[in-house]
This record gives structure tokens, C-alpha cells and sequence, in this order.
């Protein structure tokens, strides 16, 4: 086995279809904390978020004669995560988000709301607003802010026009401020 | 997610792997895919821009648009003619393409509505310029002689040659006083021009093209207004009265009126 650690995701990709399968899994250890901490932005459960991973990563294996390997790698198999995370909240109809204490404080920052807001916006009402807000809206803002996408990435996963993919992040921000704002917001006359 | 749980999960998918119970989709699976779904946008697209061309040879072939010349006396006419199953079926296979289109990935990136315009443009540009060839008409002919496959087209073209409870067109072949008798593509028919101001029919003659507007009554058609118009703004009522005629030459200077003894062409 070529020393993996060298190789560009691209790379390796090429050399699991042509030559050598065992490497595929120099792809699972680097994709798996990733997808996982994406995937947590759909799945609450442990043990359900850990079967969609492995869907994810059994997809990507059988499809991968499907990726073109002039483009990045990244990109594909977000997307595939993202496909199976819309899968399965179809299927089982469960919309929750899960936030950590760090993500809290990009919320609280971007969002900009401090001075509207009277509570104390902690993780569990971050999270209910964050599920309040539409899927066109929360995939963007969840790949921008917490997996620090780019748009030109973001619009790879999500196949949009990048300019779209502004106008969603944008619009995303606003809605979430809205939300907060009117769930928690300051009383007017005291 | 915890070290440790990684090393399981990857042990997991990697013996699946190891053993080929999971294994990896032959290449040419995904070719087939991209093959299969562009030829369905070509197909569709390719539909749309038949039917599109059906309709605009519709509307310029058959009695439909004369009747707008009648101003709100032909609107009834105008609506009843107008060539609602050939547009309504053009929308549904541009509908299929668009959605085609829309989940095949080809849009990867790109805006589905500037795509869905070029689209649109290019069935509308392939469209007219299959109207201005001979397929329409070639498609009409081989619909109204009952050629092999005529059953799919009959629902869009009968139509153009149809009955109308508010217009008719044909050509003369008998005047009686106030009732004139015509040729039309279903065989003779009669109009009651009573109603019809002087000066349009004082000048009517034997073999001249008319177009009326009015109200069927019975068997009778009671116009209202009337004009004579050149045959080769009809040529779809003009061809359907010739083969109605060579089916049923007429005897003296009638043709046959009841179109079930005389095997006319179009089925009512």
C-alpha cells in the first residue's frame, strides 16, 4: 500500500477504483469526524446518525465510478451525506438540529442579536430555532458557519449557482434573527 | 464521534468491502444513466417541438383564426376551433422535459431558469421550422386516409375539420334563396343567411370560399355574418372537402348530405 497519508483525496480515490480497495479506507478516517459533525446538524441520535455514516460511506464506495476525479472530492461526498440526511428525515419525519457550545457562540455573533434578545440564548433554543428554519435555508448556513465551507464548496454539495448560495446565507441569517428575535425577544413596554 | 468508533465503523464498512458485499458500480451503469437520460430530453424535447408545430400548422391551415376577422361575433367560433388538446399536450411533454432536465444533474450548478428559456427557445425555433416543412401535412394526410397509426393523431387534428356550433367555412354549391348549401369536410351542410346583411350575400357564387359566424340550429346553421375568403387561408377545410368529394363524387351538383351513408373521411 502506497503511504495514503500522501495522497490528495482525489488520489486516492483513483487508486481504490483501479487498484487497491483496501485505501478506501484512508478516506473513511478522513471523512468520518467530518460527516459526523455535519450530520449531527439532522440526526440527534447517536446510534441513527452512526447507520447513516456508514450509509454514506457505502454509497460513496458503490458510486464511486460515478465521481469525476478532475473535481474535488470533498464536495461529492458532502453531498452524499447531505442526500442521506434529507433521506432519512423523510423517512422517519424527526427535524431536530444539534449545536455545540462553540457553534453557539458563531450564532450569537452572526446572527447579531444580542441586543434584541432578552434570554440567554442557549444550545436548546439555538437548536429549536435552527429546526424552525426551512431546509433551503439551514443547509447553507450549516456548511458555511459550522463546517466552514466556502460558496464555491457549498454550491458544489448543494448544486446551486454560487450566487444563489449568498442570496440562501443571507436570507438564512435573517430568518434565524427573526425567529430568535420573536421567540425571545426583549418586551417592549415594562 | 470518538476514536474508537471511528476504528469500528471503518472495520465494518471495510469488511463489507473485504468480503464484495459491497462492491463497486460498473462504470458503465452511470454511461447508460447519462445516455438514458439525455435521450429522454431529446426525446421529449424533440415531442414537444412536433407538437408545437402541429399547433402552429393548425392555426394557420384551419378556419380557427378567421373567425377573429368577424370581430365579437366570431369569438365563440375562435374559441371553439382553438386547438386546445395540441397546446395542452405541448405544455404537459415541455413539463416532462423540464423536470427531466431538472433531476438529471445536467443543471449541475446552472440556472434551471435561464435552461428551461434556452429549452423553450429551441423547441419554439425546431417547432416553426417543422411547420414550414411538409411533415404536417404529410401527418394530416395519413390521419384523415385512415392510414395505419391514424387513431394517435385523430384527437388533435379532427378538430381542425370539426363541427362548430358557432362557425362554419366550406364552398359553395348551391344558393336558394336565403339558404345556401356548402361542401364542407363532414359533406354538405346548409346555412340560413337570412340574417346576413345584403351587400355580403348579393355577391355569392357557386365554387366561392365562405366563412360564417352564428348558431347551429338543428341541421341548419343560421349565420349572422358571412364573407367570402380565399380557399388558401383553409387549406385544411379545403383538402378535407376534396377527399370527402372523391369519395362521394357528387351526383348533378350535390354532394351526398348525410356523411354515415357516404363514408365520408371524418368520423363524427
Amino acid at each position: 500500500m502506497e503511504n495514503a497519508e500522501n495522497l490528495t483525496d482525489e488520489q486516492i480515490a483513483v487508486i481504490v477504483r483501479t487498484q487497491d480497495k483496501e485505501m478506501y479506507s484512508e478516506l473513511i478516517r478522513r471523512y468520518s469526524l467530518k460527516l459526523a459533525h455535519y450530520l449531527r446538524k439532522f440526526i440527534h441520535s447517536a446510534d441513527e446518525l452512526e447507520d447513516v455514516l456508514q450509509n454514506v460511506f457505502i454509497k460513496a464506495y458503490r458510486n464511486l465510478n460515478a465521481f469525476d476525479s478532475d473535481k474535488r472530492f470533498s464536495p461529492w461526498i458532502y453531498r452524499i451525506a447531505h442526500n442521506e440526511a434529507l433521506n432519512f428525515l423523510n423517512k422517519y419525519r424527526r427535524e431536530s438540529v444539534r449545536i455545540d457550545e462553540q457553534e453557539i457562540e458563531i450564532i450569537d455573533r452572526d446572527a447579531d442579536v444580542k441586543s434584541e434578545v432578552d434570554a440567554i440564548l442557549d444550545r436548546e433554543k439555538i437548536e429549536k430555532a435552527f429546526s424552525l428554519l426551512k431546509f433551503k435555508y439551514r443547509d447553507p448556513l450549516v456548511l458555511f458557519f459550522f463546517e466552514s465551507k466556502s460558496y464555491e464548496e457549498i454550491s458544489d454539495i448543494l448544486h446551486l449557482p454560487k450566487s444563489t448560495v449568498g442570496t440562501l446565507i443571507k436570507r438564512g441569517k435573517e430568518k434565524l434573527k427573526a425567529i430568535l428575535i420573536s421567540s425571545y425577544g426583549k418586551q417592549s413596554d415594562k | 464521534m470518538a476514536n474508537n468508533q471511528t476504528n469500528e465503523l471503518e472495520g465494518k464498512i471495510m469488511k463489507d468491502i473485504k468480503s464484495g458485499k459491497v462492491a463497486l458500480r460498473s462504470k458503465f451503469v452511470f454511461l447508460l444513466e447519462k445516455i438514458g437520460v439525455g435521450g429522454a430530453i431529446a426525446l421529449f424535447s424533440l415531442m414537444a417541438a412536433l407538437f408545437f408545430s402541429l399547433a402552429f400548422f393548425y392555426m394557420n391551415e384551419t378556419d380557427h383564426l378567421e373567425y377573429l376577422s368577424f370581430g365579437s361575433r366570431g369569438i365563440y367560433a375562435f374559441l371553439e376551433s382553438f386547438p386546445y388538446l395540441l397546446i395542452i399536450s405541448f405544455i404537459f411533454i415541455m413539463a416532462v422535459a423540464g423536470l427531466i432536465l431538472k433531476k438529471s444533474g445536467f443543471l449541475y450548478k446552472k440556472r434551471f431558469g435561464w435552461l428551461a428559456l434556452g429549452l423553450l427557445g429551441l423547441i419554439i425555433i425546431l417547432g416553426t421550422g417543422l411547420a414550414f416543412t411538409s411533415l404536417a401535412e404529410k401527418l394530416e394526410r395519413h390521419t384523415f386516409e385512415n392510414r395505419p397509426g391514424a387513431n394517435l393523431m385523430h384527437p388533435f387534428l379532427d378538430q381542425g375539420i370539426g363541427k362548430r356550433g358557432h362557425g362554419i367555412a366550406g364552398k359553395i354549391s348551391d344558393i336558394d334563396g336565403m339558404n345556401i348549401t356548402i361542401y364542407t369536410p363532414r359533406g354538405s351542410e346548409m346555412i340560413d343567411v337570412s340574417k346576413v346583411a345584403d351587400n355580403k350575400v348579393l355577391g355569392l357564387e357557386i365554387e366561392n370560399f365562405i366563412a360564417a359566424v352564428g348558431a347551429r340550429e338543428a341541421e341548419i346553421f343560421k349565420a349572422i355574418d358571412l364573407r367570402i375568403v380565399d380557399e388558401k387561408r383553409m387549406p385544411m377545410q379545403r383538402r378535407g372537402i376534396e377527399r370527402c368529394l372523391r369519395r362521394n363524387p357528387p351526383q348533378g351538383s350535390r354532394c351526398p348530405k348525410n356523411p354515415q351513408q357516404q363514408e365520408c373521411p371524418f368520423k363524427q
